[in-house]
């Protein structure tokens, strides 16, 4: 009897097929496969073909990955990008992947804990939003502290 | 598996203050207490408001850290205020002065878990006085505090749901009250670790016998006098996860010739 293999979509309408077996150990594919079968193509509309790529070798992996806290360390730590780590993040939360999610996690808050505030904003592009009154009150909220 | 192309133009564009919240808090969360006060609460209005939600203040650590350019005790006050009451888990180093420990025992009546370490600006009177406002205490792990068999008694009954004991102090004489105090006033414990004090089979025995629920005992770095090869091997049997006294008897002797207890010896703190 041939193994049962499903197929991911991802947002960019790459298709990547994957043992049932390896796949359920997300949570959401595992839930799917329960409920209908999952014969059809399963859409991920907020991963990209290039993270479902990295998801899925993390699945393909023999032994349970999510089992083998050294190597769901080592898979993250060989991708040190911050941009990927976080896309690897928000897949893992969309499949339910829960330690491949907190080893990404963990990556990023180790990767910016010593940045500066420019370079978190750099490294996340993320813009500084607040106004200037904003500023103010993060400065004087705590000023019966010091 | 179908090829792929690496989407450069999308990864460009990406702004991630966009991602969701869930990713952001969990990355947020594993940064200290230190970094989120002075750097990550002022990256943009989204983590702002993430980093002044009480859920993010459950557990605070601020155990080696690097504080030389900061006033850590306002930083510490800091972090309290954020939790709002709801603080379950905190862990203090050697900054911590008795006021301090007063002001966060006041704000924090949820507290399960407090850990201080090389606390030795802390006296036993001052520990006693925090935990009696901490009823829902079940962890408590203390170095440097100076305390005896008597202080040992009134924290036992002041926290009676405490599951988790530890304590690194150094007892000169051998004395197996101190042994006996945990035995007879913490019943719950599930977890002792001792360190320093000097006991014999009597103060092992009492410990087997009050403290049936025990999961962990570490002694390794307990003094022991004629210890007991059959006693050990109960305890062994008994508890899931035993850890016996390396220093005993004759090495005992040894070591005591070589003065370990010198009054410049760390071998007491953390």
């Amino acid at each position: 009897m041939s193994k049962k293999t499903l197929t991911l979509m991802s947002k960019d309408k790459q298709l990547f097929n994957i043992e049932e077996h390896l796949a359920v150990q997300s949570v959401t594919i595992r839930n799917m496969v329960k409920e209908d079968g999952a014969s059809s193509v399963i859409p991920l509309p907020r991963v990209d073909s290039e993270t479902l790529a990295l998801v899925i070798e993390y699945l393909n992996r023999q032994q349970a990955p999510e089992e083998d806290e050294d190597y769901v360390k080592k898979f993250v730590d060989e991708r040190g990008e911050i941009p990927t780590l976080l896309e690897l993040a928000q897949a893992a939360l969309d499949l339910d992947i829960k330690k491949l999610m907190d080893a990404a996690c963990m990556k990023v808050a180790d990767l910016i804990k010593d940045f500066t505030l420019e370079e978190v904003r750099e490294a996340l592009r993320i813009e500084n939003d607040r106004t200037p009154e904003e500023e103010k009150a993060i400065r004087d909220e705590f000023q019966w502290a010091f | 598996m179908a090829a792929f192309e690496p989407s450069s133009t999308m990864e460009e564009t990406r702004n991630w203050s966009e991602m969701p919240d869930e990713i952001m808090r969990m990355i947020l969360e594993r940064l200290s207490a230190v970094e989120v006060l002075n750097s990550a609460q002022k990256v943009c209005r989204n983590w702002r408001m993430i980093c002044k939600d009480p859920e993010m203040w459950k557990v605070i650590d601020m155990h080696h850290i690097r504080y030389t350019n900061y006033d850590i005790e306002k930083l510490t006050k800091q972090a309290l205020h954020r939790s709002g009451g709801e603080l379950i888990d905190i862990t203090l180093d050697s900054f911590v002065t008795e006021d301090l420990l007063d002001y966060i025992s006041r704000r924090s009546s949820k507290l399960k878990s407090l850990r201080l370490t090389n606390c030795l600006r802390i006296t036993t009177f001052g520990l006693i006085r925090a935990l009696k406002r901490l009823p829902h205490l079940e962890t408590l792990h203390l170095s440097g505090i100076f305390s005896c068999s008597e202080h040992i008694k009134v924290v036992g009954q002041i926290c009676p749901q405490l599951k988790s004991f530890r304590m690194k102090t150094q007892f000169l004489e051998c004395n197996d009250a101190y042994a006996i105090a945990v035995a007879n006033s913490m019943p719950a414990l599930c977890h002792l670790q001792l360190h320093g004090i000097t006991m014999t089979d009597n103060g092992l025995q009492a410990i087997l016998h009050g403290c049936l629920r025990l999961e962990s005992l570490d002694l390794h770095h307990c003094f022991y006098r004629n210890l007991d090869a059959n006693l050990v091997k109960l305890c062994g049997d008994r508890i899931k996860d035993f850890k016996r006294p390396y220093f005993y008897d004759k090495m005992l002797d040894e070591l005591c010739g070589d003065n370990v207890f010198s009054a410049n010896d760390h071998f007491w703190l953390d």
